[in-house]
């Protein structure tokens, strides 16, 4: 949810800012929540068992592998555009003269080896970063939001725009905040007792969720005014570079920043790729391919991923970036459509 | 004279006429006995208060047989090898009337309990295990007086054949871990085992690894504290320290000064550790990432004076950084060895040539200088010597990565590291990880 500011979702909820964003925003809301419970609902009726253990068990072969397949390269994409955002994002920022394939380069060793752990560290891992990370962030937020600089009259002129009619984009750019709970397709090995979603845990993400969609489109708006806020590339960036700290070490927030969101940005990566490579691995299983007794299927895996991100990172530029992000946000859609279906298939199936 | 019987002129044979093989024949009147036994390990004064004088004392050569039948150190009588094994650890073959018995007179030496030199603190027990296993196992039943400590012991198949007790509660410890440390000793096949710090890195199961993941201390009230939460101890004879399975990287910032103290004055600390910790390995990363990638990072008078400091100095920051760090880890190594007599003086010439010589030369900056000596503190700062040596190791990767990738190396190589520990476990257990409060059904308690 923290990591869409580093996808491209405020870029195209600034986009379609005189388009009807804000009843698309509270439309996302409500539906992301109620996708949320669907999924958690589904997933408790199969506790400890991953989505391909699932899938194999309870469905055809013609039909898991196309659908298994399609997972796991949708997987990837969002995490190669989380990649290209922020390799973009820390070349034009911080550091010019850096290549932008020696940074990614350094992305893609690092998550190379969290790639092949164990899931259970990746998620002890994430627990960790995250909890460092989180105080600062909220620091930050607050230091945004209780600048001077901020203009609530930009912000309110946004919201008059309230009567609009939504469009389809800015719908699944914001619904794209929710989406983390599926993840849980394979996480769900670790949880062995049904999770709790009750009222207070839909309170809590709605009301997180709410927050930070208000803060992801409304503050660049705050800060640089209404009018031309769809010329700007990266709102968000920009706009945290216009708060100082006038007692801190690191003057320019914008630093601080780029440095915090590097850590999320690395936490979101390496979930996307880590639950895309453990979704090839349960298709893929040739045996010929073994060298002093260890399966080298992971690590073909993971210098291809490495290699396509590479030659991406170098090929495309920010303009693309942003349609392709966009084209790709647009077919979300689909994607929980084919989950909801399949495990619909599968718990039918179940009982039977 | 009575002839020796033939088992142990065999015996003599077997151990090659050795210097010290003794054996002895009593003899009195139509009473006699035969003693077998090596002299360098056998306690000669025990042996003749405990076997030969009472030989002397009592009527009948069946009076001495169930008196020796009864004696507390009496085990039961093995055969070849086994044998020949059990003379080389100290006991005593008696042979009376055709019938053989094996006593257990061992000469033990180094019993005192030594000074805890290498984990000291300010309250607390001052003592730490000695080199003899028995001295140590009683130190450590003294202090543990629950019945349900059990000790185990097991003989090493390596040609020390070295004895290891495993101590454990039976009613705490975790039975997969138990089991598992009981496989893995199974599984040794190595020909020489020295001392528990031997030990302990043949019992990891990876061959070229960075990080211990076995804690070795000399403290007994640290080995009580860890017994009492359910892990297992394993001793060695001839080694002062212990080791403790499984371990957590929580256990290696703790020092047992943590519980003699109140809450907040152990919370500051544990902190300062971790601070400490953190300065360690980020701080000479930092510097070559502002100084040579993105010098604006800081705010303006700071990049100034950064970037200020390295005015003259003729080659890249990074080498310049290794330089130090090099020249700091020679001296904290020859300190180690330094004979007290010349201490004094390498002191001197490491800080005067460290300090004021190389700066003045503009060999290095001024800051640098400030975050080599703060380096070399907090390295120390870590309360288990394992684990500092092992971070101080982690700096120079940390250091190679962010020269090569700049100040996202800096970042990504620090969570690299986090991602490596957490990835390690301990005989099953996660090597790093918050520790919330487990429900009872994932606890398995």
């Amino acid at each position: 949810m923290v990591a869409n500011i580093i996808a491209t979702v405020p870029r195209i909820l600034v986009y379609e800012s005189k388009k009807g964003v804000i009843l698309s925003m509270i439309a996302a809301l409500f539906i992301g929540v109620i996708f949320t419970y669907f999924v958690i609902l589904f997933f408790n009726k199969f506790s400890g068992q991953g989505f391909p253990d699932i899938l194999k068990k309870y469905s055809p072969k013609w039909f898991y592998i196309p659908v298994i397949i399609y997972f796991a390269v949708t997987w990837f994409i969002a995490g190669t555009i989380t990649l290209i955002t922020y390799v973009f994002l820390f070349t034009t920022f911080v550091s010019l003269e850096t290549s932008l394939i020696t940074t990614s380069l350094s992305f893609v060793i690092i998550v190379s080896f969290g790639m092949l752990m164990k899931s259970e560290s990746v998620l002890y891992m994430l627990e960790i970063v995250f909890i460092i990370l989180l105080p600062i962030i909220i620091f930050l937020f607050i230091k945004i939001l209780t600048d001077v600089n901020l203009e609530w009259d930009f912000v309110k002129v946004a919201m008059m725009n309230v009567s609009t009619i939504p469009s389809y984009r800015s719908f699944t750019a914001a619904s794209y905040l929710f989406i983390g709970v599926v993840n849980i397709v394979i996480f769900n090995s670790f949880f062995k007792e049904k999770l709790r979603f009750g009222f207070k845990q839909i309170t809590i993400i709605s009301t997180v969720g709410a927050l930070v969609l208000f803060i992801t489109y409304f503050i660049p708006i705050g800060f640089n005014g209404f009018e031309n806020i769809e010329q700007m590339n990266f709102p968000w960036v920009s706009t945290s570079d216009s708060v100082r700290m006038k007692y801190g070490v690191i003057e320019r927030v914008v630093f601080i920043f780029i440095i915090i969101f590097l850590g999320i940005s690395f936490l979101s990566l390496l979930v996307h790729w880590h639950v895309s490579l453990k979704l090839f691995e349960s298709i893929v299983q040739i045996n010929r391919l073994k060298w002093k007794n260890k399966n080298l299927i992971p690590y073909l895996f993971v210098i291809l991923f490495g290699v396509i991100s590479i030659y991406l990172v170098s090929k495309i530029d920010e303009y693309q970036l942003f349609r392709y992000a966009s084209n790709f946000y647009n077919t979300l859609p689909i994607f929980y459509f084919i989950l909801f279906l399949s495990l619909f298939v599968a718990k039918r199936r179940a009982k039977v | 004279m009575p002839n020796t019987p033939e088992m142990m002129k065999d015996i003599v044979e077997k151990l090659n006429d050795s210097e010290d093989i003794m054996i002895i024949p009593l003899q009195l009147e139509n009473n006699q006995a035969f003693v077998l036994y090596l002299k360098t390990v056998v306690d000669g004064l025990k042996l003749q208060s405990i076997i030969i004088k009472p030989f002397f004392e009592l009527k009948s050569t069946e009076y001495f047989s169930s008196y020796v039948q009864s004696l507390p150190d009496i085990v039961k009588m093995k055969s070849g090898e086994e044998l020949l094994l059990q003379l080389t650890t100290g006991y005593v073959l008696i042979a009376i009337n055709d019938k053989f018995y094996l006593v257990d007179i061992k000469m033990i030496t180094a019993n005192s309990p030594q000074p805890a030199l290498m984990e000291p603190t300010i309250y607390g027990p001052q003592l730490a295990l000695s080199e003899a296993i028995e001295t140590n196992l009683t130190m450590i039943r003294h202090r543990y007086l629950e019945p349900s400590l059990t000790i185990e012991n097991v003989v090493l198949k390596d040609k020390t054949h070295q004895s290891i007790a495993l101590i454990y509660d039976r009613k705490i410890v975790k039975q997969s871990v138990l089991d598992a440390v009981h496989k893995k000793i199974k599984e040794l096949d190595n020909p020489l085992i020295e001392s528990t710090g031997d030990l302990q890195l043949f019992l990891n199961t990876t061959k070229f690894s960075l990080f211990p993941t076995l804690i070795l201390t000399e403290r007994p009230d640290r080995i009580t504290y860890n017994l009492g939460n359910g892990k297992v101890v394993i001793l060695m004879d001839g080694s002062p320290q212990a080791i403790v399975a499984p371990v957590v990287f929580y256990d290696f910032m703790v020092s047992m000064e943590d519980n003699y103290h109140s809450y907040w004055i152990s919370f500051f600390t544990l902190i300062l550790r971790y601070v400490g910790l953190l300065t360690c390995i980020l701080l000479p990363a930092m510097y070559v990432a502002v100084t040579s990638y993105t010098p604006d990072i800081f705010r303006l008078e700071l990049a100034l004076s950064v970037a200020g400091s390295r005015l003259g100095v003729p080659y890249p920051s990074f080498i310049e950084v290794l330089f130090m760090l090099l020249f700091m880890e020679f001296l904290i190594e020859s300190s180690i060895r330094l004979p007290k007599a010349i201490s004094a003086t390498a002191t001197t010439v490491g800080g005067l040539i460290l300090g004021t010589a190389a700066t003045e030369a503009a060999l290095t900056s001024n800051i640098m200088i400030i975050i080599v000596s703060a380096v070399a503190i907090t390295s120390f700062v870590i309360p288990i010597s394992e684990m500092s040596f092992a971070i101080r190791i982690c700096r120079y990767l940390l250091l190679v990565f962010t020269t090569l990738f700049g100040t996202v190396g800096l970042m990504l190589g620090f969570l690299g590291i986090v991602m490596f520990l957490t990835n390690k476990d301990s005989f099953g257990e996660p090597f790093l990880k918050i520790n919330w409060k487990t429900s009872r059904k994932e606890k398995e308690v």
